[in-house]
């Protein structure tokens, strides 16, 4: 029976059995040992990379507690140390990969780490003295590190084909960049709240703050989602262009999508609350933290609330 | 009087609807449909839904919960929304060319004592805000001169125009929401398939008009890549994983037959019209065809194998979804996706692949629950014994599953989207200042009070009153600050 494969464009080459591929067996396994032995080091310096994260986040915790400036300046610098250090596993991790180090969410949890950690340091440097923040974000990205490490798989695996797009890179970069700015707003607005009121009643300074410094402070915060608002709206625009190309349909109201929806509506509230008088708050400070919360929903929350309700999501491979 | 009733209601509506209040009630209400909308599982089935035991039946029917994004009460508050910023846009639209209101109200944000007379301070701080600092001067009265500076447009211009951009973008929606249809066609190779829509838009639906696109596709090639990749074989344990983080157990990798992954796959489409072929192009996911308003989206493919059973001329025909009973074994079996067309080897050359397909029997597991194994790697014109029966994969044929969809919104939602974010990013990374001034003199003493307002993320008031006061020192005029509220 004549066989009717369809047309095959590309390489003109004799074609071979796969088995007969396979006979230069030494190649094939100094490729193997390699990639394993790569993989063995990036999981080692990730371990200790959430190890560190873990150490701040202690030392954070401890200068909250006893009001200690050593103690908020120690978790300061190990933090400095410890996020260039996994920076370092980043590039790696994009070397050892050959391609942008964001397809699973082993990699997009650290790339979030990273950054969190990364975005709070570069912000610190504006209000010397404050270390209360980097409580909440040596927190959050020893949780993401250790969750990747404990629950996902580390496998480099190639780029699924809906992956492969110019929208892959600028998506995901400008989304995770908006997600660490909304990280480090989150924590100086909780900051902001935990103190205020410690202030009004006693006066003086606490945790490097006073009266006269903590509405700067938290205009910090404010300038962050200002910042982070942008990126937000480029990442869901992109993400819509994105799934109009590969999926026919630029929006499909998946749970993913939905709740980026709702991230950047709560953000578009705070923005308009941050004009009005009445608003501009406690009420606009509980929208921030509300953001940041929707936030961390979009990123993981989504995938537990598919997963429990049964939904399917079409962002499957970010899972 | 019911005239009179009517225009009130108009007129409160409008007031209500202009608010930036309402804005956040309406976000608000829009949030929480946002989030009850991902606890419902969308386009789901009421019968389904209690069947599962579904606790909120009552209310999954009242609101219509699990087709809520076109429900009724979603779209009253999409309406609510579309109107509150078109009435926004519209009302803010005349404050674009309106003069700033006199500064007099504000306290000064600082004020400097000046060595120098009323005359000359006037006219060096014009100087040094003007030319020195690029500052253009808005409005002017007896007292107070003031003046703006910032990128192009007045940042109210830009907060206006991106109001408006969303507006434009929520039109796109609207014509998205109208007329937009989609559906899907499956070609065979070398054939010619007109596109006849069964689906058609909201609004044409009622009125039974149905649109004849006119063409026909024909596939012209369709080409599987594969790319061979080592697979990790991970521990699912933490422990484990710990151990592997620590050093105390080692990583493996392995890499087969099988480590296959497919990297992409292309469909070559001709439109033909009128017996001719008027656009060709190859297609894959994120490189949709597009012509005559329609676009054609690589969706998947499918295939069906050709099993020959020890010497019978007439092979079994399977489709990859279902089982395939053959004679002389027990059970059934099923095939996995079949493997054809290029492969990337690891070293990076490329070769054409022997098309094979894994042919699995059905087996049950411990819990009870059916499995497939897997019971012999079929090759093509390469026969197989399974269970004494000799099978040859003797031939297959492949499909491709196209999506295509009609959206007159998507171009207006793309350009309005471009337009927002261009505008968003200029008003918000951009720095704009408004500076008032006035000079006194009582006595022998001539003080300039500075009135400053900053927007955009970048904007410093402290730093641009630093650089006024370091300039007009330069310039001699020895200024002191002095307690703004004095």
């Amino acid at each position: 029976m004549p066989l009717k494969t369809p047309e095959r464009r590309g390489c003109a080459v004799s074609p071979v059995s796969l088995p007969g591929a396979l006979k230069n067996m030494s190649e094939i396994e100094l490729l193997l040992s390699r990639t394993t032995y790569l993989l063995s080091v990036e999981l080692r310096l990730f371990w200790l990379i959430a190890f560190v994260y873990g150490i701040s986040f202690l030392l954070f915790i401890l200068h909250i507690l006893t009001r200690s400036t050593s103690m908020g300046k120690a978790a300061h610098s190990l933090m400095w140390a410890n996020a260039l250090l996994h920076v370092g596993l980043i590039v790696f991790r994009t070397f050892e990969a050959g391609r942008a180090p964001f397809q699973t969410l082993y990699e997009t949890l650290s790339w979030f780490a990273a950054s969190a950690a990364l975005t709070y340091l570069i912000v610190a440097e504006k209000f010397r003295g404050v270390y209360a923040p980097g409580a909440l974000v040596s927190g959050l990205s020893m949780g993401a590190c250790m969750y990747a490490l404990v629950s996902r798989s580390p496998s480099i695996e190639p780029l699924s084909p809906p992956l492969q797009s110019y929208w892959f890179e600028w998506h995901v970069i400008l989304a995770f960049f908006s997600y660490a700015v909304f990280v480090v707003s989150a924590s100086i607005e909780a900051t902001y709240l935990a103190v205020k009121p410690l202030l009004t009643r006693s006066g003086g300074t606490c945790l490097g703050l006073t009266m006269d410094t903590i509405e700067r402070f938290r205009s910090r915060a404010f300038k962050l989602v200002l910042f982070g608002y942008p990126l937000l709206t480029f990442a869901v625009f992109s993400g819509a262009a994105w799934a109009n190309d590969a999926w026919g349909r630029y929006w499909s109201w998946d749970p993913k999508e939905t709740w980026s929806l709702i991230t950047w509506t709560v953000f578009t509230m705070y923005l308009h609350s941050m004009t009005m008088q009445r608003f501009n708050g406690r009420f606009a400070s509980a929208l921030n933290i509300l953001g940041f919360v929707c936030m961390m929903m979009t990123f993981l929350g989504v995938n537990w609330l598919a997963k429990l309700l049964g939904i399917p999501s079409l962002h499957v491979y970010a899972v | 009087m019911d005239n009179a009733l009517l225009i009130n209601a108009l007129n409160w509506s409008y007031k209500k609807l202009s608010s930036i209040k309402t804005s956040l009630y309406i976000l608000g209400a829009l949030s929480f449909l946002y989030v009850i909308g991902t606890i419902f599982p969308q386009g789901g089935d009421l019968g389904e839904y209690a069947a599962a035991g579904g606790k909120f039946v009552f209310f999954v029917k009242a609101f219509s919960l699990l087709q809520l994004f076109t429900s009724p009460i979603f779209l009253v508050a999409a309406l609510a929304l579309s109107l509150n910023l078109f009435i926004c846009t519209i009302e803010r639209y005349p404050a674009l060319f309106q003069r700033r209101k006199p500064a007099q109200r504000y306290v000064p944000t600082r004020s400097l004592y000046l060595t120098q007379g009323l005359t000359q301070a006037y006219s060096d701080t014009r100087k040094t805000l003007s030319e020195g600092l690029g500052f253009k001067v808005v409005s002017k009265d007896a007292e107070w001169i003031s003046m703006e500076k910032g990128p192009i447009l007045s940042y109210r211009a830009l907060t206006w125009l991106y109001h408006a951009g969303m507006a434009l973008c929520l039109i796109g929606l609207l014509l998205t929401y109208l007329f937009a249809y989609e559906d899907t066609l499956t070609l065979s190779l070398g054939q010619a398939t007109p596109v006849e829509t069964k689906e058609i838009g909201r609004l044409l639906k009622p009125f039974g008009i149905s649109p004849k696109p006119g063409f026909s596709l024909l596939l012209d090639s369709f080409t599987t890549e594969h790319v061979q990749s080592p697979r990790l074989k991970y521990p699912k344990d933490k422990p484990s994983r710990l151990a592997i983080g620590l050093g105390w157990q080692g990583l493996t990798h392995e890499m087969n037959d099988e480590s296959l992954f497919t990297k992409d796959w292309r469909s070559g489409l001709k439109v033909i019209k009128g017996g001719l072929a008027v656009k060709e192009k190859e297609i894959e996911i994120n490189d949709p065809l597009k012509y005559g308003g329609y676009t054609f989206y690589q969706a998947g493919f499918s295939q069906t194998v050709k099993i020959r059973v020890n010497d019978n001329p007439i092979p079994l025909s399977a489709n990859l979804e279902d089982e395939l009973a053959v004679p002389g074994l027990d059970a059934p079996l099923k095939f996995k996706e079949l493997k054809a067309g290029m492969v990337q080897r690891p070293n990076g050359s490329m070769e054409t692949l022997t098309p094979y397909t894994i042919a699995r029997q059905p087996v049950t597991g411990a819990d009870g629950k059916k499995k497939y194994i897997d019971a012999g790697r079929l090759e093509l014109g390469s026969p197989v014994i399974i269970d004494g029966v000799r099978l040859t994969l003797v031939d297959f044929e492949e499909s491709t599953v196209l999506s295509y969809r009609f959206d007159p919104g998507f171009p207006m939602l793309w350009w309005a989207g471009i337009f927002v974010l261009i505008a968003m990013t200029i008003r918000f990374f951009g720095a704009w200042y408004f500076i008032s001034y006035n000079i006194t003199e009582s006595g022998n003493i001539v003080c300039l009070d500075l009135y400053v307002e900053a927007k955009g993320i970048p904007a410093d008031c402290e730093g641009l009153l630093t650089k006024i006061e370091h300039m007009l020192t330069r310039g001699d005029i020895k200024p002191d600050p002095v307690n703004p509220l004095r």
